[in-house]
């Protein structure tokens, strides 16, 4: 992909610096490059080829497609943080940027050099985000945590599953995208803050506290005010129905009726016009109450509406919803997301040409700011491939001192 | 007192149902001054809907609303009412930003778009946060964060491998777009102030969902597969998984990338079968995947969860408890970091809210206020904020448009 000339951007002059090999800290400086910050990748010159392929950062079958996607727009150098000449230019890097941002436990980055306290002596204006699984604090600061044990520990997977079997996590990493996104939030909302305090600070997210803030917090108020403990209850809600998910003729659709007329509307989809038969002339059903509906006959509802459904596709469903007013809506596989017509007009997914895994469709950054549109302008870096741009540019070394420093492998 | 990071930031906040007010909440929360327009009219979906304090109904008794509305003002303000365009005109003068989540087209029916808004302030920023976004076919749909977890593709990821799609414990979406919408507002103050030009912000709750299930879309695209739905199992980790402990659905979730995790979790469980060839690599550990699963399971079941945890992170292992809402509110991790702010609400009570997951060395987010009753600063808003004189408060009283 060529890069193309860049348009103002609300970001422009910002300058990041990111080290670690997280989704969460990727991600989140990707947020902020796509504003049009000048960011920075810092990568390890020993395991960095690896770092690109393995674990977390690479999609599955062909390695390195997530990595090429959380790192477009972005400068990358080669740092070996290990190497006691690396010290200095940590330190002449923080002296030119605004925001760094990592993800190791207080210990790591400590021994790494990058902690606040040592930072902010080389730079008081600096911001440093640290993003780990239960915050630079407390008796869990040291641990370490991927995303199923996160999700277990804040509290969502006891709701997602079967009854009876094994809680299950959100899927796809959702929790480090999440904290990468409140992290880009945080940094910004600290740039806000220091042009009236003068001053840089360190921001702290915990990626557990990220996600029972936007997502357990139902289960803390159910349990704090009502005494109640929520748990799985398969493919559909436990109080209210019919709400859940169901077959249809080509997959799933999803019900959200949450009142007795959306109720009857939707008996009034099935039965093509009137209550179907089966329903109205079975007084158990025509005597109870809308909400002692599921307790009592939830099961055996199922299946009835089940007969009808899977006669009808998704769009069938869809559209018998939109015009009776109930909520009604299909799960969507990833080819019917790419092809969706309301994303097509929006012009949502931007091709890209990436060096390494060819030509592919990006979601794009999903901020559409109506004077300053974000585009991506550059391919994800090569290992290494802006040594000399920010070394001799940002830092202003010379050829020979960046030659020197190569050979000792430290860049 | 500490200084406030977004102290003298002016928030005109629109918004109601969960998107939105969760946006603003974090504004408020970090010191901006943010007025929640409602309406008895019309009044928020989460005000009126039940879990309520004590199972009594009531419009300011919603545990879920107190939960998204701390340090923010509620001011009462018909919008249908003729006399509302005065007082929005005042309100756009005096704030920076706008926050909106309704429907796309319904405040411009209103008389409150972004065009509407531009006129009485120039430069206001106006962030907008509906479920498919301002524009296009479906624009105007009406829609809730449940059925976006569909429509975006997400819940066909989300379930046992060969099983049905299971749904979320939450609006999912709608917890998507906040952090989303936070970061825009940010970087278009940056550029209002370098440049004095404000703009429309436009968050689609579909797109910003999306953009969390790259990982999935790019196996379609590149590697040409459905991912479809694996439970806990990862490709690239074993152990990983959710296993039973002692006790009543008491699990841990396990997980093991590395070969140097792998050695500690040999040496944590003690189990010599463990330590065979077959288990050694991780491709290994992925053939013999149910055979090892049983193995870690009979070491789990005779440990409390917390005990399971305790161990493993220990020797570095991830590991996490599958906790409930009780586990969270004795959480001790989440006490050492004062994670939940004691809040006096007018009429629930003192409560344990829970904080934000954010912490600013120099200028921390604060429980200043608990959410408020609707309508409850309309004298302290219109006086304090607008500035508006006996007279004219009294004159827009009469006319009803603070209801």
């Amino acid at each position: 992909m060529p890069e193309t000339k860049k348009q103002p951007q609300p970001l422009d002059g910002i300058k990041v610096i990111e080290i670690g090999n997280k989704i969460s800290t990727a991600y989140c400086s990707k947020m902020l490059a796509d504003q049009g910050a000048e960011v920075v990748k810092v990568e390890d010159p020993r395991t960095g080829k690896q770092d690109r392929q393995e674990r977390i950062l690479s999609g599955e079958g062909k390695p390195g497609s997530l990595f090429a996607y959380v790192n477009c727009n972005k400068f990358g150098i080669k740092l070996d943080v290990e190497q006691q000449a690396s010290a200095k230019i940590i330190e002449d890097l923080v002296r030119q940027a605004d925001i760094l941002v990592e993800g190791y436990t207080p210990q790591t980055a400590k021994d790494m050099g990058i902690d606040y306290h040592r930072l902010r002596q080389i730079n008081p204006n600096l911001i440093v985000l640290s993003i780990t699984p239960f915050g630079q604090t407390g008796p869990y600061c040291e641990y370490n945590a991927y995303a199923i044990n996160i999700s277990a520990a804040a509290a969502s997977s006891l709701c997602i599953g079967e009854p009876g079997r094994t809680p299950l996590p959100l899927p796809l990493s959702q929790v480090h995208f999440q904290s990468a996104a409140m992290g880009a939030t945080a940094a910004l909302g600290a740039i806000f803050a220091r042009e009236f305090t003068g001053r840089g600070q360190h921001i702290d997210i915990s990626e557990s506290e990220v996600w029972m803030t936007h997502f357990t917090g139902h289960a803390v108020i159910a349990f704090v005010f009502h005494n109640r403990r929520r748990i799985r209850s398969g493919h559909k809600t436990q109080a209210l129905y019919p709400n859940g998910i169901f077959h249809c003729k080509d997959g799933y659709i999803t019900l959200l009726a949450m009142r007795g007329e959306q109720w009857k509307a939707f008996l009034n989809i099935l039965g093509e016009g009137k209550i179907p038969e089966w329903y109205s002339s079975d007084e158990r059903f025509m005597k109870t109450t809308f909400r002692e509906l599921n307790l009592k006959y939830g099961d055996e509802l199922e299946v009835m509406m089940e007969k009808w459904l899977t006669t009808k596709t998704k769009e069938e469903i869809f559209q018998l919803g939109r015009k009776n007013h109930v909520a009604l809506a299909p799960v969507k596989d990833v080819r019917e997301v790419l092809e969706d017509a309301h994303l097509a007009y929006r012009k949502y997914f931007v091709e890209v040409e990436d060096p390494e895994v060819g030509k592919v469709k990006y979601p794009p950054s999903a901020l559409r700011f109506s004077k300053t549109p974000s585009v991506i302008h550059r391919p994800a870096p090569k290992l290494g491939e802006h040594n000399e741009e920010i070394y001799g540019g940002w830092l202003g070394y010379g050829k020979t001192k960046i030659e020197e420093l190569k050979s000792n492998g430290v860049i | 007192m500490t200084d406030l990071a977004l102290e003298g930031l002016k928030v005109l906040d629109f918004s109601w149902v969960a998107a939105g007010p969760k946006m603003t909440k974090y504004l408020a929360d970090f010191g901006a001054t943010v007025v929640r327009l409602e309406s008895t009219k019309n009044a928020c979906t989460i005000r009126v809907s039940a879990p309520f304090k004590d199972g009594v109904r009531g419009i300011n008794r919603s545990t879920y609303f107190v939960g998204m509305n701390t340090n923010k003002y509620s001011m009462a303000l018909d919008l249908k009412n003729p006399k509302a365009k005065e007082v929005v005109h005042k309100f756009a003068k005096w704030a920076d930003l706008c926050v909106e989540n309704f429907t796309a087209g319904k405040l411009e029916r209103l008389g409150f778009g972004y065009e509407d808004l531009k006129k009485m302030k120039p430069d206001i920023i106006m962030l907008r946060t509906a479920n498919q976004g301002q524009t296009g076919p479906h624009a105007a749909h009406q829609g809730f964060g449940y059925h976006l977890s569909g429509v975006t593709g997400l819940l066909h990821f989300t379930g046992e491998a060969g099983g049905d799609p299971l749904p979320l414990p939450v609006a999912y979406s709608d917890m998507i777009a906040p952090p989303f919408g936070l970061a825009a507002l940010f970087a278009a103050l940056e550029y209002r102030d370098r440049t004095g030009k404000g703009q429309m912000i436009d968050v689609s709750q579909l797109e910003t969902t999306i953009q969390f299930l790259t990982p999935g879309i790019l196996d379609y695209e590149v590697n040409h597969k459905e991912t479809g739905r694996k439970g806990n199992l990862c490709d690239s980790a074993a152990p990983h998984d959710a296993y039973r402990c002692l006790g009543k659905d008491r699990w841990c979730a396990i997980t093991v990338f590395t070969d140097e995790q792998w050695g500690a979790f040999c040496r944590v469980v003690g189990n010599p079968v463990l330590e065979e060839e077959r288990f050694r690599t991780l491709l290994g550990r992925k053939q013999h995947e149910e055979e090892l699963n049983l193995m870690v399971e009979a070491w789990t079941v005779n440990f409390t969860a917390e005990e399971v945890m305790k161990r493993l992170q220990e020797a570095r292992v991830p590991a996490g408890v599958v906790q409930n809402g009780e586990d969270l509110s004795n959480d001790p991790q989440l006490h050492h970091r004062n994670y939940f702010w004691d809040l006096d609400h007018k009429e629930i009570g003192m409560y344990p809210h829970l904080g934000e997951p954010i912490t600013l060395s120099e200028t921390p987010p604060t429980g200043r206020m608990a959410a408020p009753c609707l309508g409850e600063h309309t004298d302290y808003v219109c006086r304090e904020i607008l500035g508006m004189e006996d007279y004219e408060l009294e004159g827009l009283k009469m006319s009803g448009v603070f209801v």
